[in-house]
């Protein structure tokens, strides 16, 4: 039998795991906004990525879908600014996106935040999108958050099973409208909602 | 090499648990590749295109973590950890988990660890039922790579990522964009086929392993059984033919008594000047004498005598069919050896043995048999080389054990001769080289001899 001491200890660990996992996601219920009474963006549209996630081509998709002019620019810079007249972020940290586009987290980081300033000097409104942060729970991906929610007009997230208590208090704390939707093509209702 | 302490396995488990967590650095091509089919699936809203890019990620993830789960297994044996023991277990657990979290701190592609906990149980768990034999790590090799595979698809079940599985980047990278692209049917249905194909598959591969070897294992009781079976019967039938001879060669006395009377009593009646026929009595009477003393010899193991080393060998030679033979014998006898004080039958039927067993090797290829007997300090030794085939160093161990035989004979030649020797407070050595020579190497006491005459 002892030798099974090991196996099982392994399959209790697992259980306890998943266990803990359903009990934080029963019971938990946010009453938000399902869209923005009132549109607060204009055309066109930057749509850049904060972490590099394969996220940002996803919202590009969303805003072909809903006929918007908007274009994606992963690396966009502040000074790339000046042809839109809103912002939208696609925060998550992607090891692999930022490898692929040959860039540090730090980089990435002062790059946003330039992009921030940018936009809140030229009072432009900045839209967040937060499609995976349950599953991309990292410690740069909340960096980012930090760094973008204080500029942020709107955030736009999946609902999640656990939820972010951290990122709930971000969004109280800096006065953020937010929308928390099931899926992913939930999130066009209230991406339109900004612009019409 | 088989022995898993070996410098070459804990070598073996350096290098496939530092090369394993190169895995991320050293395929940086591939990893990009993922990203970039993720992303022109995205943009091609091309699923199948997605479902190709899983497949390249469940690869690059199995050769990862299989070089370094088996490195693990490699140090852990090398550690000198009977894989039997639930200590093996948590070294082997330990530091499988550490190499996972070092992995984390190397690279924040952050790998769940709930998955690699899942696929120890599941492999600690089925290696129990793996035979631990010669060939365990290959097996274990094997039961990994499907268990890693199974547990691999795990990570991509969208279900699943509620739980704690698939929380790495290429990971939700690939669902979140199956969720887009498929509203999640895709993922939702492949991944548990296939993380069902390959948890089956393991299941039958243990099953299918543990029952081959339960069944080698019967099949070598069986053998095992046979054998005893076997030397049982052989030492039967040999204490009936020792009855027999016994009962024989006592019936023998009889007779020989007989004729011991009838012919004193006919010598009587020889005349006195008719030398001739008294000669014939003299050389019958003693012919019955040396007769007397051989059934003597035969039926009493202890009767001893002194006979010197060249009478012996004469006596062991004369009982050789050796005619028409294609095989040179040469004879050494020191003048130094002392008479041996020896049962002469019994004792020249071992050396005849011992020759025997030479010639049968010898009798169609030919050769050549050296018998030396010479003194060694206190001891008389006799050595019989032959340049035949040799015996196989493993069958080497097993030359004194009844009914143990190459030629099929019944086994019973050697041990017959170690016990006469050993009756004799003697001892006895055979060393071979396969291919070269064997020499059997008798060596006798001179002191028994001593002891016995006072």
């Amino acid at each position: 039998m002892k030798k099974y001491t090991v196996p099982i200890l392994c399959f209790i660990i697992s259980l306890a795991v998943i266990g803990q996992h359903s009990y934080q996601a029963s019971g938990q219920s946010m009453y938000m906004y399902p869209n923005l009474p009132a549109p607060i963006g204009k055309e066109p549209i930057l749509i850049t990525s904060a972490g590099q996630t394969v996220e940002g081509g996803i919202v590009h998709k969303l805003s072909q879908q809903l006929h918007l002019e908007a274009e994606y620019r992963p690396r966009a810079l502040a000074t790339d600014l000046y042809e839109y007249q809103t912002l939208v972020i696609v925060t998550g940290y992607s090891y692999n996106g930022l490898l692929h586009k040959k860039r540090k987290f730090n980089q990435e980081q002062e790059r946003i935040k330039k992009l921030m300033d940018e936009a809140e000097a030229e009072s432009i409104p900045v839209i967040i999108f937060d499609l995976d942060l349950q599953y991309r729970d990292y410690e740069e991906t909340w960096s980012i958050l930090e760094h973008t929610i204080p500029y942020a007009d709107y955030f736009i997230g999946k609902r999640h099973d656990e939820s972010p208590e951290k990122l709930l208090e971000m969004i109280h704390e800096h006065k953020v409208k937010s929308t928390f939707v099931n899926e992913i093509e939930d999130m066009k209702t209230p991406f339109n909602s900004v612009f019409r | 090499m088989n022995q898993p302490t070996h410098p070459f396995w804990g070598t073996l488990g350096i290098v496939l648990v530092f090369y394993g967590m190169l895995i991320p650095a050293l395929t940086m091509d591939w990893s990009m590749f993922i990203y970039e089919e993720i992303e022109h699936s995205l943009y091609e809203e091309d699923s199948g295109k997605l479902l190709v890019t899983a497949f390249a990620y469940i690869s690059r993830n199995v050769i990862m973590f299989t070089m370094i789960f088996f490195g693990t297994l490699c140090l852990t044996r090398f550690l000198g950890v009977r894989i039997t023991t639930v200590r093996f277990q948590v070294i082997f657990t330990a530091l499988s988990l550490t190499a996972v979290f070092v992995l984390n701190i190397l690279y924040t592609e952050y790998y769940a660890y709930l998955p690699h906990i899942l696929t120890i149980g599941v492999l600690l768990f089925f290696s129990n039922y793996l035979p631990k034999q010669r060939y365990f790590a290959w097996t274990f090799l094997i039961l990994l790579i499907l268990t890693t595979i199974s547990v691999q698809w795990l990570n991509l079940i969208p279900a699943l990522s509620t739980y704690g599985f698939g929380t790495n980047d290429l990971a939700v990278s690939l669902k979140t964009v199956d969720e887009f692209l498929t509203d999640h049917n895709l993922f939702r249905t492949i991944t548990l086929v296939f993380f069902l194909i390959f948890f089956i598959i393991a299941v039958i591969f243990t099953t299918l392993i543990h029952l081959f070897n339960k069944q080698i294992t019967t099949l070598k009781l069986y053998q095992a059984q046979g054998k005893e079976l076997q030397r049982t019967r052989n030492d039967l039938i040999e204490s009936k033919v020792y009855q027999e001879m016994h009962t024989l060669v006592h019936d023998l006395k009889t007779p020989l008594v007989a004729i011991e009377g009838l012919l004193s009593l006919m010598e009587m009646k020889v005349k006195a000047d008719d030398h001739k026929s008294k000669s014939y009595f003299t050389r019958i009477n003693q012919s019955v004498v040396k007769m007397k003393e051989m059934i003597s010899d035969i039926l009493y193991e202890d009767i001893r005598k002194h006979i010197t080393a060249e009478e012996l060998l004469d006596y062991v030679m004369s009982h050789l069919n050796t005619d028409d033979l294609p095989i040179d014998f040469e004879i050494h006898i020191s003048e130094d050896v002392p008479p041996l004080y020896v049962n002469k039958i019994r004792f020249s039927r071992a050396i005849s043995n011992v020759l025997e067993n030479s010639m049968i090797y010898l009798h169609e290829r030919g050769g050549k048999i050296t018998v030396e007997i010479y003194k060694d300090n206190d001891n008389s030794c006799i050595r019989i080389e032959d340049n035949g085939p040799g015996i196989e160093r493993a069958n080497l161990v097993h030359i004194w054990q009844e009914g143990f035989s190459t030629k099929n004979s019944s086994g019973i030649g050697l041990p017959f001769v170690k016990r006469v020797v050993e009756s004799h407070s003697g001892t006895i050595k055979v060393s071979s080289e396969p291919g070269s020579h064997t020499i059997t190497t008798i060596t006798l006491p001179q002191n028994t001899r001593k002891e016995a005459i006072g």
